[in-house]
């Protein structure tokens, strides 16, 4: 399966400058969590869904594959949320007797656990609208624009290169280990296993003191002075994007008090 | 007018922490504006010469002079050394830090302390000579491992040094991949007078793409010359765990086997249809006599 980030590499709103994507998808969860109202999460969600299917051009496949992961969580999440326990089994819609007491689902907890899920998943599409068009790289810049220290964003995006290179060095080991049948039974898994973990540790120290050398041989003296590439980016139009925002709004403030849905 | 010999290494000794001998008197020449190649197998201490003409590898005994003055290994003398020395690793994952293309080879860039044009110029220059102009805003870990190599060279290219190391450039390319770095370099070297020395086991390059040749093993120089005359020298070729280039070996066994009388050596494939266009030429003459 292909990375995020291969998805926010060669996606159609790359370009887009990051700080407009923030503010096109960061206010509606603000707004979500605000409302508490499954029709407006889904309203949300529906939006997000779209950008990112027609305008990010995702395969709506892909995406909803992607969708699986958070959802996977959602499920047991809002489960213990909807299960209650209590004496009396006429309170549950259904409910099962468990020594003395009853286990069951409860209207209340029911329509909590709804609520929960939605908000939630609305929350996951505005963040997916991020990581499926911004590449972690752009995000960095955008931090610094907004007055983030530069070690830490430096620390991110040196995190972020090499958590690449070590995932790749690590399924090439564990590749490499399962060839030797080092995954065959339980005894041999959690030898490979062991084995993998304290090999990576070695290989993350040669790989540090390599990239310091080779970050001395250009001049490195401490500090990380890198330029940006010149901002190829496109601004669109933050009217179109305040005009999203404050529809979205309206129809928050009018569920929020009741006058709609 | 300037030395004929950009760096020099005089009874170069170094040692690894661990106490491994990596250098063991080294005495070498590498002239200015030509391709110098280093062979050697395994372990023979190219890569280890190559750190310590760089500044990175600090000398026990000896020392490496640059133009005609020692190394000074200063915070200060070391920038300004390696703004002239510039050194492209074996491992591209090794070189490339930054997150995108763009950034990383901007960074030698901005240590030197360039003003932001000067700097913008050069890396878009320096993209657009080794071909990587439209990965600019790639990430990193996106690239091909040959596009990781040249986006490494550009990092270091961006620079401008006066003398490039480049340690087994061609080392996991494909045969027209290495060969197309290879003529790169050859050409870089043509037209800007670059100095370069190349670490490599790779034999067949060496007659084709290098002026110079110098033989390593056990960290000492068993042979330096042109490359030409590697052919009379194969003996300690072979010494240093290599062997000819397949051509030369082929007119080798031509002459000591066959009972060739040809009239010289050839290494590479042009030189060989020479000498066998003559040997054509020879046998026509006899025979119209």
């Amino acid at each position: 399966m292909r990375t995020l980030d291969h998805y926010a590499a060669s996606s159609r709103l790359r370009d887009v400058a990051p700080g407009y994507k923030l503010l096109y998808a960061l206010p509606p969860i603000a707004m979500v969590l605000w409302v508490d109202s499954v029709p407006f999460s889904l309203l949300v969600f529906g939006l997000m869904s779209a950008s990112v299917v027609l305008k990010g051009g995702v395969r709506p496949a892909d995406y909803l594959r992607w969708l699986l992961l958070p959802a996977g969580f959602l499920v047991i999440g809002t489960a213990a949320v909807a299960v209650d326990v209590s004496a009396h089994p006429e309170a549950f819609i259904v409910s099962a007797p468990v020594v003395g007491a009853h286990i069951g689902v409860t209207s209340a907890g029911l329509a909590m656990a709804i609520h929960l899920a939605f908000k939630a998943m609305a929350s996951v599409s505005c963040l997916y609208f991020i990581a499926f068009t911004t590449p972690v790289a752009d995000l960095g810049r955008s931090m610094s624009a907004l007055g983030v220290p530069a070690l830490f964003i430096e620390m991110t995006l040196l995190v972020y290169r090499f958590v690449f290179l070590l995932f790749e060095t690590a399924s090439e080991m564990a590749t490499a280990q399962r060839s030797r049948l080092g995954y065959a039974g339980t005894v041999a898994s959690f030898r490979s296993l062991a084995l993998l973990g304290s090999n990576l540790f070695f290989f993350s120290a040669r790989r540090a003191e390599e990239v310091y050398v080779a970050m001395e041989c250009r001049g490195y003296d401490g500090s990380i002075r890198i330029l940006a590439p010149s901002s190829g980016a496109r601004q669109p139009s933050l009217a179109g994007i305040a005009l999203v925002e404050a529809a979205l709004l309206c129809v928050a403030v009018a569920t929020h008090f009741g006058r709609l849905f | 007018m300037a030395s004929p010999d950009i760096l020099r290494t005089e009874a170069l000794r170094c040692v690894w922490q661990d106490g491994t001998v990596a250098l063991d008197g080294v005495d070498l020449s590498i002239r200015t504006g030509e391709v110098t190649a280093l062979l050697g197998g395994n372990g023979a201490g190219k890569s280890s010469l190559l750190l310590g003409l760089n500044g990175i590898l600090k000398p026990r005994s000896g020392r490496v002079l640059f133009g005609d003055e020692p190394l000074d290994y200063s915070v200060k003398g070391l920038k300004s050394l390696r703004q002239e020395v510039g050194i492209v690793f074996q491992n591209p994952d090794a070189q490339l830090f930054a997150s995108s293309v763009y950034e990383d080879i901007s960074f030698g860039l901005c240590n030197l302390g360039l003003p932001e044009p000067e700097a913008r110029r050069r890396i878009d220059a320096a993209m657009e000579l080794v071909g990587v102009a439209e990965l600019a805003r790639k990430s990193v870990h996106h690239l091909s491992f040959g596009q990781k190599k040249r986006v490494a060279l550009a990092g270091v290219l961006a620079m401008e040094p006066s003398v490039l190391l480049l340690d087994e450039p061609t080392a996991g390319l494909d045969p027209q991949g290495a060969d197309a770095i290879m003529r790169f370099i050859r050409d870089l070297q043509r037209s800007s007078g670059m100095t370069v020395v190349v670490a490599t086991h790779d034999i067949e390059m060496v007659p084709l793409f290098c002026d110079r040749a110098c033989v390593m093993e056990r960290g000492r120089v068993l042979f330096e010359g042109e490359v030409a005359s590697m052919f009379e020298h194969r003996d300690l070729v072979r010494k240093a765990g290599l062997r000819l280039p397949r051509i030369a070996h082929l007119i080798e066994i031509l002459v000591s086997k066959d009972g060739f009388t040809l009239p010289g050596n050839a290494m590479t494939i042009g030189q060989a249809r020479k000498i066998l266009k003559q040997l054509n030429v020879k046998s026509d003459e006899n025979r119209s006599v």
